[in-house]
């Protein structure tokens, strides 16, 4: 049987990521598997929830990304989510306070970001909101009872958090207009 | 290479006569208002304009005509509109963006030899004009809190250079990514959709307005009707509706799992497909030797692939079991052009494949039963009931565990796949330019070949999507078809890897 190829030569890709992800998986897998075990043997979890959580963080940001929906907006409001979440891990594991003072740090850069991506770019970013809506949401409703509740300094920058969380909500609801409603229409759907 | 041609554009204006000039400058202002896409957009679709009109200028078409052929009223309102529209995925399509990994997407491919090569400028011009008329291809997938959905892209689609392995995954993670490419090399028009798009029939339709569209900038005219889309008319609601939701369930369902079917041998490749080959049949002869056997020509082809797949595999024992796509606007009339289509599957014993009659009348007998209108009842209906049981399920939750389970069971149950788009036709003008056709499908993670029939102009087009380097199952396809006095040409690529 003669083939006639009437195929282009396709280039050669040294490195594909589904061989990188295929790679890397197991060794991910028992880096946090071992990480778990040697805490527990210490007789509490405590770093190992630090490891596994800045592992997973690297697996969905770098080794094995979204397929869908990887935006300049979605890309950032994921990063900080991750890196709060490292935060809130050094929290438990350490007992670090402080933790959550930076926590509204990120928040609050994050959010000015994504609102500054969105208006510069609207016609491209203006159907890749939500996470960044939702950002400000999840902020304003931990910076207000913390605002409240919370005694020195750092009460202010749950203030500053919070305002700013507002500020990008009220602004962005403007600016999309009834979008902002065909956005949440799109997102919720369950058909 | 861009200054260039923008180069030779203001060398063209400048050499045309006064009052062409101002027709000209009349023109790209009228395009000016039916265009309102971002900058760089708008940019590239007028390009597009004028590597059209350099292209006429080259190939002597009068100035007038040329104007007349690629006027801006083509592009109708799509690009001054903003995006408004948005689908959700009807219920077979949802599986696509669940199960999809990196490197491995429901990608199929359809593509249409011209008699001639192909003019890119054109060709991207008709892309651009033939659009409008499916805006439900004209979307970006993206991630909702339960589903994945749809949304409008308001761009300007591309049509590219052939360069990669076909069916290769298409890039869906950037800001309005498109879920389909259109591809052109030689004589050749290719489009792959990602299955969340479309099926086989939506995509045929597509391509068949598309090279419509691109044959009457060649100067080609010919009657839209039964045949082929207007690309010029409204699209119509009832082409995006959901096909599933109108049919009635059955009191009973019945599911998609079965055992797992022997497997053909031969390492699977890294890169998928590794190779595809058509056999471009007579399709008179093919007709004719399936007649001769007393068989439709799917139930022929059926019978060749289980004798194949049987001479593929070491195994001695197992069975072999071969998916058969059952498009179900056959039992539910619609104009969707979304997915509308299920499956169904002959299973037979290793043991009891035996060329004669008895295959013939065993694939047959399965053919009548798991196919009828009835079974497609069950299954869709255990489609619809599995998707309405998880609806509320958030997508985070949902995405992992189907990808698991999808990952898990994954092909297995079948050893290979026969989709048949049957016969293709074209208005008379635009068959006298078509050759023929070829449709591929590249989404299999376990079995090692995948086969599709689609014939157009006399010419029945089988083609094989091999994951394996190992050859035995091609061969022996076509030498029992050579065998049944069928003449064959083979085409296909090389390997793509090692």
């Amino acid at each position: 049987m003669n083939i006639r190829n009437i195929y282009p030569p396709a280039p050669k890709k040294k490195i594909r990521r589904a061989e990188i992800i295929r790679a890397a998986r197991w060794p991910f897998f028992l880096a946090a598997v071992c990480c778990i075990l040697l805490d527990l043997k210490s007789g509490h979890l405590s770093w190992s929830l630090i490891v596994a959580a800045a592992l997973y963080t690297v697996w969905t940001m770098i080794v094995s990304p979204d397929l869908v929906e990887v935006n300049a907006i979605s890309i950032m409001i994921k990063t900080s989510a991750w890196v709060c979440v490292i935060l809130f891990a050094i929290q438990k594991a350490a007992s670090w306070r402080g933790a959550w003072d930076v926590v509204s740090i990120i928040c609050s850069s994050s959010m000015i970001v994504s609102f500054v991506l969105f208006v510069s770019d609207y016609s491209d970013q203006r159907h890749n909101t939500l996470p960044m809506i939702v950002l400000c949401i999840v902020t304003l409703s931990f910076s207000v009872p913390s605002f409240i509740g919370r005694e020195g300094a750092g009460k202010w920058f749950y203030g500053v958090s919070g305002i700013i969380a507002a500020a990008v909500f009220i602004a962005s609801l403007i600016i999309l207009g009834r979008s902002f409603f065909r956005e949440l229409g799109k997102r919720f759907h369950t058909k | 290479m861009k200054k260039k041609t923008a180069d030779a554009f203001t060398e063209y204006t400048e050499a045309l006569p006064e009052e062409e000039r101002e027709a000209l400058k009349e023109f790209f202002s009228d395009f000016d208002l039916r265009c309102s896409l971002p900058k760089s957009g708008k940019r590239r679709l007028r390009k597009d304009f004028e590597d059209a009109l350099l292209f006429y200028a080259r190939a002597g078409v009068p100035f007038g005509e040329a104007l007349r052929r690629i006027r801006p009223s083509k592009l109708g309102a799509f690009y001054s509109r903003p995006p408004v529209l948005w689908y959700a995925l009807e219920d077979s399509a949802k599986i696509y963006p669940l199960s999809m990994k990196h490197g491995e997407m429901a990608v199929f491919r359809l593509s249409v030899y011209l008699k001639e090569a192909v003019v890119p400028e054109l060709l991207q011009l008709a892309l651009d004009f033939v659009i409008k008329r499916f805006p439900g291809f004209a979307v970006s997938l993206k991630k909702g809190f339960f589903w994945h959905y749809l949304d409008t892209a308001k761009r300007r689609f591309a049509a590219e250079a052939e360069s990669g392995v076909p069916c290769s995954p298409i890039r869906l993670s950037r800001s309005g990514s498109p879920a389909f490419r259109v591809l052109w090399y030689g004589k050749r028009i290719s489009v792959e959709f990602f299955h969340v798009l479309t099926d086989g029939t939506g995509g045929v339709e597509f391509l068949k307005a598309l090279t419509g569209e691109y044959l009457k900038l060649l100067g080609v005219s010919f009657p839209t009707g039964e045949d082929i889309f207007d690309v010029d008319s409204e699209p119509r609601a009832s082409e995006y509706e959901n096909a599933f939701s109108k049919v009635k369930n059955d009191p009973k369902s019945s599911g998609f799992v079965d055992k797992s079917a022997t497997q053909m041998s031969g390492k699977l490749s890294k890169v998928k497909p590794a190779a595809v080959i058509h056999f471009k049949m007579d399709a008179d002869s093919l007709k004719a030797a399936a007649k001769q056997k007393g068989a439709t020509i799917t139930v022929y082809m059926l019978q060749r692939m289980f004798l194949a797949s049987k001479a593929a595999t070491e195994s001695m024992d197992g069975e072999l079991s071969i998916q058969v796509p059952v498009n179900m606007r056959k039992f539910y009339p619609t104009d969707t052009l979304r997915n509308f289509s299920l499956y169904c599957w002959v299973r037979i014993p290793l043991k009891k494949i035996e060329d004669g009659p008895s295959l013939i009348d065993e694939i047959k007998k399965q053919l009548d039963e798991r196919a009828s209108e009835k079974s497609m009842r069950k299954m869709l209906t255990m489609a619809k009931t599995l998707v309405s049981s998880v609806r509320y399920i958030p997508l985070f939750i949902k995405q992992p565990v189907a990808s698991a389970i999808y990952g898990f069971l994954g092909d297995k149950i079948f050893s290979n796949t026969i989709s048949n788009l049957g016969v293709v036709t074209f208005p008379k003008e635009i068959a006298e330019h078509v050759e023929s056709m070829d449709f591929l499908l590249g989404t299999a993670s376990s079995n090692r070949a995948e086969c599709t029939l689609v014939t157009t102009g006399g010419i029945a087009t089988f083609t094989v999507t091999k994951n394996t380097k190992d050859p035995t199952f091609e061969e022996k396809m076509y030498e029992l078809l050579e065998k049944d006095g069928i003449r064959i040409e083979a085409e296909g690529s090389g390997y793509y890897e090692y």
